[in-house]
């Protein structure tokens, strides 16, 4: 097998496993922030509803 | 003035949002898989070499994933403003928000070109083998340049008539259209496993060195235009912060492992053509797709062709949209002329935008040849990103302390520089492509400066998404029983409110107050407080009556279908009961009438319609009875309406032989106790008649109120019963209650699908 029929394989394998683990990456990072952002929000809630009693 | 007034009330002004991860996710790919890659894949493989061609793929999917993480960082931070345009403004100030707005425009147009091209090449082609049509090859540019023609203006026309596909049609349409490639590319992977013999299509793998690569990616990066609109969505997207970005990550990658499995199943479809596989593909050029797939599937070409016209015509359909879109905002925004952002008061739709979109989007595919259009819309959205790319870089660094992100890109800033550098760097090659793509690009682009110093940068002006971009409440918690109330108009929101209160106060409730302005599908959800006054003025009058003596809130909701919007509201609210009004009116072919047709088959939630209630005190009520899932609730509504002294609830059976269908008497005494209502208010009444509507219509004249449950849904209980409920309802001209109750099963498989 020729020189360039290896490294193009490589770059090929690569790069498909790399934009699949970034996506899932981020999408983890989605995941935490949402759950952080809820989180907060429903801290807020409590909060006010405290401070109305 | 009056919006100034309307700004300063405590109202709170939302969107109805309606799309779910789903709906986004099949957009941004519906946009994606337009054209590029049809006509991109031949031609790559011409330039690269049959190995070149699924390394452009995969390599341009990764820049477009980095460009996608730029998009997704900046559409979870800021839901409202979606769009490239707004996105620069609000980085860079107005000026580069013009050029950005301004560029879009043609980048937008000159995509619909390419997919009109497309459409026409494939469609001429496959009907020349079929014979239907015998074109010479010296008259095949002429036929293909009047069929895009002509493809094109009727598409511009079903835009100015202002026609749309829902959100799951089109998701519906996408997932055909991925099916379809998913299938070509899957055979492909099975005949390269089961005849390895057809790999040695892959010799020489790159023929004319790695260099070349920088133009087939140049040129075919048009293909991974498209996720970008999943950024206007954000208005009308549930959950846009956590949805949005999951979205287009998800899209790139499926359009990724689409293009490369495309890829690779055109370069091993091809066997046994007395030259190298490559040579004969390059050979066809455009075309080189479908010709290599029609050797490897008996109904190859057919599938290629379905497959194109549906893409390319979804594709083109949305481009003509977004460039319509984009020309009407800057009109709005006074950037460019007023004229810009007329609307067509018969359509509803930007006429002028769209008349100058169609002069761009006509000229290009009849003037410039096909490699052309797809290196300036290349070039064209390869500047964009740069400039998306650079955005997500300079916002992090001067609002990150602000802005609340739904998603944070890892290793900031190195995606978006090696983005940024590597697109410059395309951009730049496409000049061994198309020279005429480097001469038409610049001078749009060097207009468009000219533009902004002589005319927009006077007239420039703040507009109302500029103070609202960075506000976003987060929805309130449920502490008791919700009532949802939907005002239509001022003149009957003073009778719900008081209906409203009463069920308020029986259930100890707290109660949120929504009007639904629906939006034309042609005018931006931005445009929505032009109209949204009558709604202000129907809110105050109910605020009067609810707001001292329950929790209370009101909302202005921006809908494309009030219906949808009604709906996904209660839904999103997590209301128990929903309350609003019925003047009457039907149109053909609906029960009830579309809006209200449509709410008592969907919401999940209890469902109350109110029809002439004008009156504050009811003595005697009415309960038609047939022992259905909404007897009780029926029988709930009559006791917290009727008069608690001297009034009376009659619940009446009717039917029509023999003995009565229910035993009234022992459905009370078993429902009652778990009401908390007094029975001795309600009296039981049998009446035998053959004919039910004209017995109860003759019942019911004599009562001040009438409560009676929705139809069951049931096609063969309908068919059986009729629709009786609505017969009535429609024909009873006093005080009536139509109440539909919760069915926790089917509520909850609605939710869920």
């Amino acid at each position: 097998m020729k020189a360039d029929v290896i490294v193009g394989l490589i770059v090929i394998v690569s790069s498909l496993s790399a934009i699949i683990f970034l996506t899932l990456w981020c999408r983890r990072i989605i995941e935490d922030l949402h759950s952080k952002y809820s989180k907060k929000s429903q801290g807020i809630n409590e909060e006010s509803k405290n401070e109305g009693n | 003035m009056k919006e100034t007034d309307t700004e300063q009330s405590e109202i709170a002004v939302g969107l109805s949002r309606e799309l779910k991860l789903l709906h986004i996710t099949m957009m941004g790919v519906g946009m994606m898989i337009g054209a590029g890659v049809f006509i991109g894949i031949g031609n790559a493989i011409k330039i690269a070499g049959p190995g070149g061609v699924v390394l452009t793929f995969c390599l341009n999917g990764i820049i477009a994933l980095f460009t996608g993480m730029s998009y997704a960082e900046l559409s979870s931070a800021m839901p409202r403003a979606g769009g490239t345009y707004n996105f620069s403004r609000i980085a860079f100030g107005h000026s580069l928000g013009f050029l950005t707005g301004w560029m879009e425009w043609f980048a937008s147009s000159v995509a619909g070109s390419l997919y009109a091209i497309t459409f026409a090449i494939y469609t001429t082609h496959y009907l020349s083998q079929l014979g239907l049509i015998s074109v010479k090859d010296i008259q095949l540019p002429l036929v293909e340049k009047l069929l895009g023609v002509g493809i094109a203006s009727l598409f511009l026309y079903i835009n100015y008539r202002g026609t749309s596909q829902t959100g799951t049609t089109e998701a519906l349409l996408t997932l055909g259209q991925i099916i379809i490639l998913s299938f070509i590319a899957l055979v492909g992977v099975v005949v390269a496993f089961l005849d390895p013999e057809r790999l040695a299509n892959f010799e020489p793998f790159l023929p004319y060195g790695w260099k070349k690569l920088l133009i087939t990616m140049g040129f075919t990066y048009v293909a991974f235009e498209g996720f970008e609109v999943i950024a206007q969505a954000g208005d009308e997207t549930i959950q846009p912060r956590r949805n949005l970005p999951k979205a287009m990550l998800y899209s790139i990658l499926l359009v990724v492992l689409t293009y490369v499995g495309l890829s690779f199943t055109c370069v091993v479809a091809v066997k046994d053509v007395g030259e190298p596989a490559w040579i004969w593909i390059g050979k066809y050029g455009s075309k080189g797709f479908g010709q290599a797939i029609s050797q490897l599937l008996p109904f190859g070409s057919f599938l290629t062709t379905i497959a194109i016209i549906f893409a390319s015509t979804s594709a083109l359909n949305a481009t003509i949209y977004s460039a319509t879109r984009v020309s009407y905002a800057l009109g709005r925004d006074r950037m460019l002329p007023k004229i810009f952002a007329h609307i067509s008061k018969k359509n509803l739709t930007p006429d002028v935008a769209l008349a100058l979109t169609a002069g761009i989007v006509i000229s290009v595919v009849a003037f410039l040849p096909t490699i052309d259009v797809a290196s300036s819309a290349s070039m064209m959205f390869l500047f964009l990103f740069f400039i998306v790319n650079l955005c997500a870089v300079r916002i992090r660094h001067q609002m990150g302390d602000e802005l609340t992100y739904g998603f944070l890109m890892p290793l900031f800033p190195l995606f978006p520089i090696v983005a940024i550098i590597v697109q410059a760097l395309l951009a730049a090659w496409l000049i061994h492509v198309s020279l005429i793509a480097w001469i038409v690009v610049p001078a749009w682009i060097i207009l468009g400066v000219i533009i902004y110093h002589t005319y927009a940068k006077h007239r420039t002006m703040a507009t109302r998404d500029e103070v609202m971009i960075l506000e976003e409440k987060p929805i309130p918690r449920k502490k008791r029983y919700r009532i949802l109330l939907a005002v239509a108009n001022p003149v009957n929101a003073v009778q719900l409110a008081w209906h409203c209160y009463r069920f308020c106060k029986a259930k100890k409730a707290e109660v949120e107050v929504v009007h639904m302005v629906p939006v034309p599908p042609r005018l931006s959800l931005s445009d929505a407080p032009k109209y949204i006054l009558t709604g202000k003025e129907a809110i105050v009058e109910a605020t009067l009556y609810l707001s001292t003596n329950f929790p209370f809130g009101s909302t202005i909701r921006y809908c494309r279908s009030i219906p949808r919007g009604i709906i996904s509201t209660a839904s999103e609210q997590k209301a128990d009961l929903l309350v609003m009004g019925w003047e009457g009116f039907r149109r053909k072919g609906f029960a009830l009438g579309s809006t209200i047709d449509a709410v008592l088959k969907r919401t999940t939630c209890n469902v109350a319609i109110l029809k002439n209630c004008r009156q504050q005190r009811y003595w005697r009520v009415l309960v038609p009875f047939a022992g259905g899932p909404n007897s009780t609730f029926a029988l709930e509504t009559a006791s917290i309406f009727v008069e608690k002294k001297g009034g009376e609830i009659t619940v009446f059976h009717v039917f029509p032989s023999g003995k009565p269908n229910v035993n009234i008497e022992d459905f009370l005494r078993r429902n009652l106790p778990l009401l908390k209502v007094d029975s001795s208010l309600f009296k039981p009444k049998y009446v035998m008649s053959s004919h039910l509507l004209e017995a109860l219509l003759d019942e019911a004249r004599d009562y001040d109120l009438v409560v009676i449950g929705a139809s069951r849904e049931g096609l063969f209980q309908q068919a059986v019963m009729g629709k009786l409920p609505e017969e009535f309802a429609r024909q009873y001209k006093k005080p009536l209650i139509m109440v539909k109750a919760l069915h926790p099963i089917k509520s909850f498989v609605r939710k869920w699908m």
